[in-house]
């Protein structure tokens, strides 16, 4: 039993690591994104439009192109979520808007937007989408002749090895390359970078979108991957939004953590459907990570260790004349 | 005589604020350099034009003889030019290494600027290539021209091409990204010049000396030879400033230029060559150092002449005020912060508190306000109510009734007061009446009581700490409403009462003369001295009995200074007993009246200022004295 929840775990954690590591890419640069709900679920939307528009241009009969199935999707959601991180920064950045109350209303306008938008595309006729949904599924289709092993670390689709290598590649580039210093720079002391002679508003836009893409991958996974292109599931696609800002604080800001975190969250996810729990009991369980982020905060403050600490910068807008 | 800078009639405002107006000067190469003036006479203001942080209104600024456009930092680099800001521009979780690296290009490499200089001539290796393709093309062509004369030159152009190409493989080994370069970088820097820096501590970690080499090295390492430095000593000790001083001096053998803003006139006779006078925004003259005396430059400075005098009147019929008593307090290290410290602060008397920085002053301060837990001790304030009607503020009703059943009150006409069997309401209309009157003066335990009561007993404390700001004034609120911070529970009902404070608001700016727009000013955006005013000025207006300021003067003018100096010898006349904790060891021996040393929380020695000497108080501020004996 426990080989086939880990599975289904491993499955599931794509769209906590997506969320989490997209989340610390615009985190790390200076921005507190409560909006990544709303960009998750546009990244949803987007994602289903992607598939959509190319399932159902291919005429009946013709098997879908394995690798354009994922590719266009894929590039709908980056795309869907740049622009949702595009209009975050245009009321931060430029207009110099308060973040919190800006990102609480990207996620009240994103859930809307994406809702409202998913229900219209249900009503498509002779949609191949579903079809697509289950060509998704593995990535290594001969998974099974590795046994348990197979099973529990194989059984992935693209998207779960791409979320693992993503945030792997997150943590390298913040410790070890010069544009990760920089950013760095930007979110803990925006008037240091600045003075340092970094493009603090070039860097704080363009990690924001990039950031707000990779968000818009969990959307994207959970939709077409986990629930296999079943429309009727997205319904609670923003509350991994909020569980993704959790995990964040979660994991001290560091991109590679949340892979073992997502993996340990999934689980606790699917838990209540393995163990027969009452709905009651599940709603707790549920609320475990959520608990967990506390204590660890807790404990981070307790400590006291300023390497656990958010960037100092984060949530304040920064203009190189306030005195 | 070579121009580093040269201001032509440069102009700044904000909003209706002019900092800088036509100012014009030049400033000499391989010189240190002196920007003096009071606070808001826009000198700042005016570095930050050259440093690329502000853009002025109008005017132009020349670097190296050539007009120079300035828009952000990264082009004052492109200048040459760097600033030290007095708040610290670095980030607190990199370590030293980290810090300079931060936004660095390539082209910053100062080797690749050298390499690239250099071999200008030679072209680039595109055009080199294309060169050589030319004259291979012409020799296969040509059967006309002499083939082995462009043979010759085509192998020149190869060896040239090589020399490039080797070149540029070089220049991309430096410039790679390493901390490794970097902090070998820093290293020949810090050796050259003379300054101490361990690369791998980290940023908050460091003593402020450390942050600002730190932001000294990083401009450096940029290839900054024109450095401007905000009040670089305002926060230094003495031998922290020296050491700096030398580095500069350093710095400018090298052939380095120096500007220090700054206000205090003997740092300005002993490190610079040449001082540029700024006052109100305009410039006022500029003078060589050697022919400078002190009395000059304060004129030059306010614009009229100004005795520099305290006088210091003789305590009025001192009586024990607040008595502090084996006391003790932890700090966060698990130590004592405060030692067996006791003393006694009286009426009409100013206690001076000498100390080097961090040796337990503010938890001093902080514990006798009630703002810092005590782990051991006594701290009594003997509030002088005798013959004074009773006032319920803080007090409660069995409070009251075990001090009347004591005997401690007395009706008008000399009978003692009883209260058994009187409602509360009965008392409160008593005292409201104020027929209940103190027959002694009333002691209170401070030790026991919350920050609230204890100001309403009349102690109120004025701390300025570091960066101004960070306690006691609320930045984003207007005067009026940092004032109300003090009386908000003050007036009946729900609503707020302006009427008051908004008059103690306009006492404050009149009599301090604050300079601000209005009232209704938010407070950050006033200058340091005037900000340190309002929060002074606050503390005294509501008439307090003990009253302890810190630093009270840190970063002011000379002006703003004295004036903050006559308020403390205004407030003692009155009989307050005030605790001025100082850094300035000439003032505190003009000001006070008993000087306090403080070693490591322990008392090193209380001395009379008009029998000791700067000397004896370093000593025991440094090592407490000879045999640490302890004095009375």
């Amino acid at each position: 039993m426990f080989v086939s929840l880990f599975a289904r775990a491993f499955r599931m954690m794509a769209v906590y690591i997506f969320g989490a590591s997209g989340d610390t890419v615009i985190e790390k640069g200076g921005h507190l994104n409560m909006g990544v709900p709303g960009i998750m679920f546009i990244g949803a939307l987007g994602g289903i439009i992607g598939e959509v528009t190319y399932a159902n241009n291919v005429p009946a009969g013709t098997p879908l192109n394995g690798f354009l199935i994922i590719f266009v999707p894929l590039i709908f959601a980056l795309i869907f979520g740049a622009l949702a991180g595009l209009l975050y920064c245009f009321l931060t950045v430029t207009l110099k808007c308060n973040q919190n109350v800006v990102g609480l209303s990207l996620t009240t306008f994103g859930v809307g937007l994406a809702r409202f938008s998913i229900a219209g595309l249900t009503g498509i006729k002779g949609s191949r989408v579903s079809e697509a949904g289950l060509m998704l599924q593995n990535l290594f289709p001969g998974y099974k002749a590795a046994g348990a092993f197979g099973e529990m670390f194989l059984s992935g689709s693209f998207f779960t090895y791409f979320a693992i290598i993503l945030a792997i590649a997150i943590s390298i580039f913040m410790a070890k390359t010069k544009t990760g210093l920089n950013l760095r720079a930007v979110g803990e002391n925006p008037a240091s970078a600045d003075a340092a002679g970094i493009n603090v508003t070039k860097y704080r836009y363009l990690s924001t979108m990039i950031g707000s893409g990779i968000v818009a991958l969990g959307g994207l996974t959970y939709v077409l991957d986990v629930e296999m292109g079943v429309y009727a599931a997205t319904d609670i696609v923003d509350s991994f939004g909020w569980l993704a800002l959790s995990i964040v604080i979660l994991c001290a800001w560091r991109s590679w953590i949340t892979i073992p975190v997502s993996l340990v969250i999934g689980m606790l996810s699917i838990l209540p459907v393995y163990l027969s729990l009452s709905t009651e009991v599940a709603k707790l369980v549920s609320a475990v990570p959520y608990v967990a982020t506390v204590i660890v905060l807790i404990i981070s403050s307790a400590i006291g260790s300023k390497k656990m600490q958010p960037p100092a910068g984060l949530g304040k807008t920064y203009f190189r004349e306030d005195r | 005589m070579k121009e580093a800078i040269r201001f032509e009639k440069v102009t700044k405002t904000f909003g209706k604020v002019v900092a800088n107006k036509d100012v014009s000067f030049s400033v000499e190469k391989g010189k240190i350099y002196a920007i003096l003036g009071e606070n808001g006479s826009g000198k700042t203001t005016l570095m930050n034009v050259i440093a690329g942080i502000y853009k002025q209104d109008a005017g132009k600024v020349y670097i190296n003889e050539k007009e120079a456009h300035i828009n952000s930092p990264l082009d004052a680099f492109k200048y040459n030019v760097g600033m030290i800001h007095q708040h610290f521009k670095l980030v607190d979780v990199f370590t030293a290494v980290e810090n300079v690296a931060q936004g660095l290009k390539e082209e910053d490499v100062p080797e690749y600027k050298v390499l690239q200089e250099e071999y200008k001539d030679i072209g680039t290796r595109k055009e080199l290539k294309k060169k050589i393709k030319k004259l291979e093309k012409e020799i296969k062509n040509s059967q006309l021209v002499d083939v082995e004369l462009l043979r010759n030159q085509a192998k020149r152009l190869r060896d040239n091409y090589d020399i490039i190409v080797s070149l540029e493989k070089q220049e991309r080994r430096a410039r790679r990204y390493s901390l490794k370069t970097i902090e070998k970088r820093m290293k020949t820097i810090t050796d050259r010049y003379g300054f101490i820096l361990d690369p791998h501590k980290r940023a908050y970690d460091m003593s402020v000396s450390e942050k600002q080499t730190l932001e000294i090295v990083k401009a450096l390492n940029r290839g900054v030879n024109i450095l401007i430095l905000d009040e670089p000593t305002a926060v230094l000790t003495p031998q922290e400033t020296s050491h700096l001083f030398a580095a500069l001096r350093n710095m400018k053998e090298h052939g380095n230029t120096v500007i220090i803003i700054t206000h205090k006139l003997n740092e300005v006779m002993e490190i610079s060559d040449k001082v540029v006078v700024l006052r109100k925004g305009e410039y006022v003259g500029e003078i060589n150092t050697r022919q400078a005396t002190t009395s000059k430059l304060t004129e030059m400075m306010v614009g009229k002449k100004i005795t520099l005098d305290i006088k210091r009147s003789k305590p009025v019929n001192p009586t024990d005020r607040l008595i502090v008593s084996h006391l003790k307090l932890r700090n966060k290290e698990g130590g004592f912060a405060i030692d067996d410290v006791s003393f006694e602060a009286r009426s009409g008397e100013i206690l001076g508190i000498a100390g080097i920085s961090g040796n337990g002053q503010k938890e001093l301060l902080e514990s006798i306000a009630g703002l810092y837990p005590i782990n051991a001790g006594d701290i009594t304030l003997i509030n002088p109510k005798k013959d004074q009607p009773l006032t319920i503020l803080h007090k409660t009703f069995k409070e009251v009734r075990d001090l009347a059943s004591k005997g401690a009150f007395y009706y008008k006409d000399g009978s003692d007061v009883k209260l058994d069997g009187k409602s509360n309401k009965e008392i409160a209309q008593l005292v409201k009446d104020k027929k209940i009157i103190f027959k002694d003066n009333e002691i209170v335990d401070i030790a026991e009581k919350d920050p609230l009561t204890i100001r309403e007993a009349g102690i109120h404390l004025a701390f300025v700490p570091e960066d101004r700001l960070g306690m006691g004034l609320v930045g984003d609120m207007d005067i009026v409403d940092n004032m109300m911070l003090r009386t908000y529970k003050h007036g009946k009902g729900p609503f707020l009462h302006r009427e008051k404070p908004s008059k103690t608001a306009e006492n404050i700016i009149k009599e301090l003369e604050v300079v601000t727009p209005n009232k209704n000013t938010q407070v950050r955006l006033l200058s340091g001295g005037n900000i340190q005013k309002v929060l002074v000025g606050r503390e005294i207006v509501f008439a307090p009995k003990v009253f302890m300021t810190a630093y009270p003067v840190r970063g002011l003018d000379i002006n703003s200074s004295y004036a903050i100096y006559n308020l403390l010898e205004k407030q003692k006349k009155e009989g307050v007993a005030v605790i001025y904790v100082g850094e300035d060891l000439d003032v505190l021996l003009q000001l006070c009246d008993r000087i306090l040393v403080l070693c490591q929380g322990k008392v090193a020695g209380i001395f009379d200022p008009k029998k000791v000497t700067k000397e004896k108080l370093g000593l025991y501020m440094t090592n407490g004295g000879p045999g640490h004996v302890q004095k009375a």
